[in-house]
């Protein structure tokens, strides 16, 4: 009887099954395809959130990746000039959001066509921190000369120091290694500062890098985190001491060279890193953005597949911004991607040694115009509706930087469309000088592919 | 029914159900409030029924198969089986207690989840809220097709195995199938190898019962031929698994 019972359980469930399995394959999507987001975590409110979180542990990995925390052996960077870009560890800038050249030449540009503009968000690209005093000996600096090294160009004592250690160790540092030294102390600086403060960073991630602290040099941030430091003592000590166990997992010891193997794991690491971010939350202008970066310009990438992968990417977020209806924010993050998209049209276009169309950028300018209507009409209802005095004063601020500077770019546009019909008119582009300063992302993304290594 | 009682009186004086129970009247409505609801409240309520879903898997994996286990392994190594066998309770009936005394606490949790999700997370507007209930019951419905056959089989593995070893295997299976055939999906769209092909076909596609995507993006309900395709497959799928299970399941250890 058991037996029986049994027998026809496998009998009916193989017909069952097959059954199943037969009208699932031949139905018209395939049935069994695996979804590819379980518990739907991607693009959720928990999506949301974990995009946001990840956004700073992407940017230590990224700008502090184990070849620039311990630059050894650091060979590719000699002859790169680091000083065009920004990573937007500068501090008044929210959300540890990349600014790519692009969009900081761009910014360049509009500032200097209206000076009392003063934009910030892609603050003016000279990543010159020379200005504070480096005590260094005769010899120290003997040392670092012939480490090909200028003295004068280390940002500050920290660096120095960590310079003359690392030379002591027989390691190389470049040129090109400083300013990831020098953000690395001024992270550290500004953590201790922090006082490690979780809590801060679970509230609005955006106000640990807007608080008037971050504006303090290095020394005093030390100075205030040994204040904070005696008021918790033994737990921050303790989470240090873990900490620091987690980083030395990852110290190298080995005085040869980072192999090539390893740099390719580790911008492989920070690509899936981006990536995930990326599926958690298209519509994030800082997880976005950072992916579209480390597509564009990081050394190991920014290939003819990377850049079209960073197009792809780039539609993706404007596609899944369109369907938005509520919030604000990701039409500001769609109209970024569009700027991005037409920096990248206009290199193109610049490698071909041809101008944009005319119908082009009015496209583009069209769709500007269109995402910043969506935005304004999403914000007043969200005024109207009490929502946006729920929106940390941070994130808000930050809206209306992006949105400032979209609506720049839109007038920025119209002005290169006078010029492209100008000229087509005139038909004498050698008779008409370029004005210098509508010289719309000129030199925006020329140097990207080269100009960083990050 | 004396199996039966003796399993369940051991579950309710053991009162581990009750942490559970706790957490999930707090944790669906408090761990919403991390995602950036400020921004947009519509965020709030579909992940209400997201995290009650999701914590009703993890008490899934993590609780109702390890009690199924534990029990097939403590009755069968301490004699009970035997003993009730004495008594005139066959071996399926037997297995069949078990499963039911697990599932009786169980049910009451997934009862409680399709609650929360209507409760606080129903739709406004009386139409969406109507496809909103038809979509948890599918959910629930499909979820029971994948959770109650193994169950089953851990409590069969458990009396041959002990409790650890019948919780991990059926553990596996059930990851498996909810995120191991997605890599293995990959893998076949690189490679397109026959075995690999077989390996994804005999898989068993437990993600097909992972609605969570449906509620929280609010897709709507399965069209009643696609859910019918789903639960004649799963429905196939523990059916197989119960033979198993049955011809799996001893008295004695």
């Amino acid at each position: 009887m058991t037996r029986c019972i049994i027998l026809a359980f496998y009998g009916f469930g193989f017909q069952l099954l097959i059954a199943g399995l037969a009208l699932l394959t031949t139905s018209k999507e395939n049935g069994l395809k695996y979804h590819g987001n379980p518990f739907a975590i991607q693009q959720s409110g928990y999506g949301k959130t974990l995009a946001r979180l990840s956004q700073d542990t992407i940017n230590v990995v990224w700008h502090l990746g184990i070849e620039q925390v311990n630059p050894i052996g650091h060979v590719h960077g000699e002859g790169h000039e680091h000083d065009d870009h920004d990573h937007d560890h500068d501090h008044d800038h929210d959300d540890h959001e990349h600014v790519s050249p692009a969009e900081a030449e761009m910014a360049a540009e509009f500032a200097a066509l209206d000076p009392e503009a003063g934009i910030s968000s892609g603050e003016a690209p000279d990543h010159d921190h020379a200005d504070e005093s480096v005590e260094l000996t005769e010899e120290q600096r003997s040392q670092l000369s012939e480490a090909g090294l200028n003295p004068s160009e280390i940002h500050c004592q920290a660096c120095a120091d960590t310079v003359i250690q690392s030379l002591n160790k027989g390691q190389e540092v470049a040129m090109a290694d400083l300013p990831a030294i020098h953000a690395f102390h001024e992270i550290t600086a500004t953590e201790l500062a922090h006082g490690h403060d979780d809590q801060a960073h679970e509230a609005d991630e955006e106000e640990q890098s807007c608080c008037p602290d971050c504006e303090e040099e290095p020394e005093n941030l030390a100075d205030a985190g040994v204040g904070e430091k005696s008021s918790d003592g033994l737990l921050l000590a303790a989470k240090d001491w873990l900490q620091d166990m987690t980083a030395a997992r990852y110290d190298r010891t080995s005085p040869f060279a980072v192999s090539e193997m390893h740099q390719k794991a580790i911008a492989a690491d920070i690509e899936n890193m981006l990536l995930r971010a990326y599926k958690m939350d298209p519509t994030d202008f800082g997880v976005y953005n950072a992916y579209f970066i480390f597509l564009t310009i990081h050394e190991l990438r920014a290939t003819p597949a990377a850049r079209d992968h960073a197009r792809l990417v780039s539609r993706m977020t404007m596609l899944e911004a369109e369907k938005e209806e509520v919030d604000p924010q990701p039409w500001l993050t769609a109209s970024m991607a569009l700027l991005n998209l037409f920096f990248m049209e206009q290199e193109d276009y610049r490698d071909k040694k041809e101008e944009l169309p005319v119908a082009m950028i009015e496209e583009f300018k069209q769709r500007m115009d269109y995402y910043l209507q969506r935005f304004a009409i999403a914000r007043d209802h969200a005024k109207a509706d009490g929502r946006w005095d729920l929106i940390s004063e941070a994130r808000r601020d930050a809206m209306a930087e992006r949105e400032r500077f979209a609506r720049m770019s839109s007038q920025q546009f119209d002005v290169l469309i006078a010029r492209a019909e100008d000229r087509s008119g005139t038909k004498s582009p050698a008779a008409t000088p370029e004005p210098e300063n509508v010289q719309l992302g000129e030199n925006s993304g020329a140097e990207s592919p080269q100009d960083s290594d990050l | 029914m004396n199996l039966y009682k003796l399993t369940l009186t051991t579950i309710v004086t053991r009162k581990t159900f009750l942490i559970f129970a706790v957490l999930f009247l707090v944790l669906p409505l408090l761990l919403p409030m991390i995602t950036p609801w400020e921004e947009k409240p519509q965020l709030l309520e579909p992940a209400r029924a997201q995290t009650a879903w999701g914590m009703l898997w993890l008490l899934a994996l993590g609780w109702l198969f390890y009690q199924a286990a534990s029990f097939g392994d403590r009755w069968a190594s301490r004699g009970v089986l035997e003993y009730v066998k004495t008594l005139g309770t066959g071996r399926l009936s037997q297995l069949m207690q078990i499963w039911l005394s697990c599932m009786t606490p169980f049910s009451g949790f997934l009862v409680g989840v399709v609650a929360i999700s209507l409760l606080f997370a129903m739709p406004g507007d009386p139409a969406e809220a109507k496809i909103w209930v038809a979509m948890n019951f599918q959910y629930a419905f499909l979820f029971f097709l994948v959770i109650a056959p193994l169950s089953l089989l851990a409590i069969s593995l458990g009396t041959r195995l002990n409790a650890t070893a019948a919780y991990v295997l059926t553990g596996v299976i059930a990851i498996y199938g909810l995120f191991g055939v997605g890599y293995l999906d990959f893998f076949l769209s690189q490679s397109g190898q026959p075995i690999l092909n077989f390996l994804y076909v005999i898989s068993p596609h437990y993600h097909l019962a992972d609605l969570t995507n449906r509620l929280v993006f609010k897709l709507g309900a399965l069209d009643s031929k696609t859910f019918l395709q789903y639960a004649v497959y799963l429905a196939g799928f523990g059916m197989i698994m119960t033979g198993v299970a049955c011809s799996l399941y001893r008295e004695k250890k």
